[in-house]
């Protein structure tokens, strides 16, 4: 059976000393930081130890990859926190010397190219390999979220605002889209959208280890992006941003990516866009594609920061340390994680309320909804509110 | 690989209806990765045997039931914690291809944190840090082992010998099984004891905090059984306001005629003016004493502290002026840290001939456990060793050798020498010739700690488990007597 990339990294695989503690240090982190262990239902091998010890045992041949293994790798949400919670660190790099979620990715990998992949994971393939999107919407319907906004179509603008599959087709995506767009114009930048010209930028599929389907998709936005002449994008979502930063360069990519925190925040310190006041208490959470797998924790809280009024207080989980929503990895798509009253949406939720924060700020589309997901399944509606940044900013500037 | 395949334990079907099908495996890639202990140091390899079926209970009662069942049908039994044992585990020789292996996880509940009467009441699959920062938060401290804290379970470490670790005020305040006062566990018949401070008393029990109070103490037949007598679900442990002043510090001891005085100077004083001290050298180096004073106070520490530097200074001793390498080893002694920070990139670690051993004798055995290193793996490309002398109560210390290999060395290659070549001469340092222990009661090395047991000790032992276990259920063979 191929196991080509894990064969890959099989010293690094084979330095892992199997301690453990990548599922959570309590005195630092309070909690379990990995939400597969979390939900407390899974066995060891869905921990980031026991995966580690399950690709040991592949390579050493134990036994071979199959649908079973296959449905305990697909839960993993790609957050990171066992990469930052392990204590083997390379003195060189400062990093841990076992890269976990990569070598999840690369198992995946390895199942993508032995087709055996779960049915839900199938169906996450099959539907952006045909639609273009997961959602099974036509592509026309790409830029059906700027209709009545003023994002124009991209001609020659400074910047490029890419969306995504979630911006996209998604009711609070597209919701989010509009306001982070809103935001954007009135901060005076000049950017386009590509609307149905726009791809699915493949971050999802090439973490559930579809790396042909990936570089379709990256292949297909790099050759619009040369043609259109574009050089400086704007991420509305933390996974777009992901794969433009760490994975597109490589497959012939020359435009710079940020997020849209990153420019909103430029934006504020310039005093371009002014806010008068937003009088609430306001949390926020750290999307695992923006922070731990892209340390960006501070512009978000630039941009809160700035706004009179407005009371910042931290989850007791933050930055490197936050706990993920559950939606890393394409498990938004599939919910292969699952969980019940311990699923990781759930849990963050809870985390919200006890900051006594009213807002929840988020600056991500899949964020956003997980969140929302969670606080109606914990009954917290009444006091938490999930928002992202640029639509708190939209409201502090009196326009919503 | 076991012969048991996807879907053919016997008990399979019986197991779901007791803990919900969610909660039983037989995967084998699911079942072996219960099979891994950390270190890869004592007992041969480090991958233990592949139970047939792994269940998670969630309650006592479940547990209780999956006992009974392990009874009528005569399978055997492996509890299992965090996974943080040093020693192969689940041991090679327990049981048979049809182990039902327990997964203690699902059991992770903080119970109770008794303010007045300064008690904690945890179930057994809690990790020792969860149970640390609930108490934490209250204001409190309760007293664990170190260094696996952040993988192993309660119910782990009681069933071994303090995990493999110790906690970070050992040597001043006793181990973590002193403070315990009651357990709950299932019998190896399936029956619930809840063990406490006398007739009538029980794991929740407040009033008496000894726990032989009102009758012999049968919490402590329960400590360091291996599993082998029950399966802990509950325990409740006293616990202490927690020390607020942390003060830390390194002395340079220079060679063995004034640091060994010194070290023994110090684990004499009375009170302690430490609450942690250990010492360590790399080969043809200078000693260095790291200590730790915890107390309520500032002036409480200051007194410890001048007490500390007068012994030291006494014994030729001073302040060390030290390099960033040296620090990092006595940050990861002094620290909950796992060590590898310090490794050199694409290096591990591992501890050689670590062993409680009589302390007037520590120097002597280090001597000998080095030659023995020496002979067992001196060719292998070994980045760093550091010896070390750690006092354990009093008349004691943890003895051993720490080695970081060099990237050309796997800790595998060195594990199957030091099993290979010298098991026999380490059991013979460290029981016949020094009268010392291996650190652990639990997995592969719970034999090699029985191999030193006197023939009355053994037949005891052999007559307790037959009467606690008469169909040979939980841990069957653990000490190969």
């Amino acid at each position: 059976m191929d196991m080509d990339h894990l064969e890959q990294l099989r010293s690094n695989v084979l330095k892992c000393m199997g301690c453990g503690v990548c599922r959570g240090v309590w005195d630092r982190r309070d909690e379990a930081m990995c939400p597969v262990w979390a939900t407390g239902l899974c066995f060891e091998d869905s921990t980031p130890r026991g995966r580690v010890t399950v690709a040991q045992d592949l390579l050493e041949g134990q036994f071979e990859y199959s649908l079973p293994i296959a449905e305990s790798l697909y839960r993993c949400t790609d957050c990171a926190s066992c990469a930052v919670t392990c204590d083997a660190m390379d003195p060189e790099t400062g990093k841990p010397i076992i890269d976990v979620p990569g070598v999840v990715r690369a198992m995946r990998m390895d199942l993508v190219d032995n087709s055996l992949v779960p049915p839900l994971v199938r169906d996450y393939f099959k539907a952006v390999h045909v639609n273009g999107n997961p959602y099974k919407l036509p592509q026309a319907e790409r830029g059906a979220w700027a209709k009545g906004s003023t994002a124009q179509a991209y001609s020659g603008q400074e910047y490029l605002l890419y969306v995504g599959d979630v911006g996209s087709y998604d009711e609070r995506g597209m919701k989010m889209a509009r306001f982070v767009s809103e935001a954007l114009g009135r901060g005076g930048v000049d950017f386009g959208i590509l609307g149905s010209k726009e791809m699915s930028d493949g971050n999802d599929a090439y973490a559930l280890g579809e790396w042909g389907l990936f570089g379709y998709l990256a292949d297909g936005n790099i050759t619009a992006f040369k043609k259109a002449g574009i050089k400086r994008v704007i991420c509305l979502d933390p996974h777009s941003f992901n794969a433009f930063r760490h994975d597109y360069p490589g497959m012939g990519a020359d435009f710079e990516a940020a997020h849209y925190t990153q420019v909103l925040s430029e934006i504020m310190k310039s005093g371009t866009l002014s806010v008068q006041g937003y009088a609430a208490r306001v949390t926020y959470h750290d999307p695992c594609y923006l922070g731990r797998h892209n340390d960006t924790y501070e512009a978000p809280r630039e941009i809160l920061n700035r706004v009179p009024g407005l009371e910042l207080v931290e989850m007791k989980r933050n930055k490197e340390n936050a706990f993920c929503c559950g939606g890393g990895g394409g498990n938004f798509y599939t919910d292969m994680l699952g969980g019940g009253q311990n699923s990781a949406n759930r849990i963050r939720a809870r985390e919200a309320a006890e900051s006594g924060a009213e807002i929840l700020a988020v600056a991500c589309p899949l964020c956003a909804k997980m969140l929302e997901d969670g606080i109606r399944a914990e009954g917290l509606e009444k006091i938490l509110a999930v928002k992202d940044v640029a639509e708190i900013i939209l409201e502090a500037t009196g326009s919503q | 690989m076991t012969e048991i395949k996807n879907g053919d334990h016997p008990l399979f079907e019986r197991m779901c209806s007791i803990v919900g099908p969610e909660h039983v495996t037989m995967e084998e890639f699911a079942r072996r990765a219960y099979t891994r202990a950390p270190f890869y140091a004592l007992g041969g390899g480090g991958r233990g045997k592949t139970p047939g079926i792994v269940v998670r209970p969630g309650t006592t009662e479940e547990i209780a039931e999956i006992v009974k069942l392990a009874n009528e049908t005569h399978t055997p039994i492996v509890p299992k914690g965090g996974g943080g044992s040093v020693s192969t585990f689940p041991p090679l020789h327990v049981g048979g291809e049809t182990n039902i292996l327990i997964d203690t996880h699902r059991m992770n509940r903080i119970l109770d944190i008794d303010r007045e009467y300064m008690t904690v009441t945890a179930e057994c699959g809690v990790i020792l840090s969860q149970l640390s920062e609930a108490v934490r938060k209250e204001g409190f401290h309760v007293y664990t082992v170190d260094v696996p804290i952040h993988m192993d379970t309660v119910g782990g470490v009681l069933s071994g010998f303090l995990g493999g670790g110790e906690p970070s005020d050992m040597a001043t305040c006793g181990t973590m099984n002193d403070y315990l006062l009651g357990l709950k566990l299932v019998l190896p018949t399936g029956e619930i004891l809840e063990t406490g401070g006398g007739p009538g008393t029980n794991v929740h029990q407040k009033k008496f905090l000894h726990r032989e109070a009102g009758a012999p103490d049968i919490t402590g037949m329960f400590l360091g059984d291996g599993g082998s007598f029950g399966i802990k679900t509950e325990a409740t442990f006293t616990i202490h306001p927690y020390p607020k002043v942390y003060l830390p510090g390194i002395s340079d001891m220079g060679t063995d005629e004034n640091m060994w005085p010194a070290f023994n100077q110090l684990v004499c004083t009375a009170p302690y003016p430490y609450t942690r001290l250990l010492a360590f050298r790399e080969p043809g180096g200078p000693w260095y004493f790291v200590h730790i004073i915890r107390a309520h106070s500032k002036e409480e520490a200051g007194l410890n502290k001048m007490t500390l530097e007068q012994i030291v200074k006494a014994n030729g001793g001073g302040p060390a002026q030290v390099g960033d390498e040296v620090m990092q080893i006595a940050n990861m002694f002094s620290a909950r840290r796992l060590g590898q920070q310090t490794l050199p990139v694409g290096s591990t670690m591992t501890y050689f001939g670590e062993a409680l051993i009589p302390r007037l004798q520590s120097l002597e055995y280090l001597k000998d456990i080095n030659t023995l290193l020496d002979e067992t793996v001196g060719d292998l490309d070994i980045y760093k060793r550091v010896d070390f002398v750690v006092p354990y109560l009093r008349a004691t210390t943890i003895t051993g050798v720490l080695l970081y290999f060099g990237k050309g060395t796997t800790r595998d290659e060195a594990s199957r020498r030091m099993y290979d070549k010298s098991i026999k001469r380490m059991e013979e340092l460290f029981t016949t010739k020094y009268g010392g222990w291996t650190e652990t009661c639990q997995g592969e090395s719970a034999a090699h700690s029985a191999s030193a047991w006197s023939p009355a000790t053994k037949d005891f032992m052999k007559n307790l488990k037959k009467s606690l276990d008469p169909n040979n259920i939980l841990m069957p063979g653990l000490w190969r007597i």
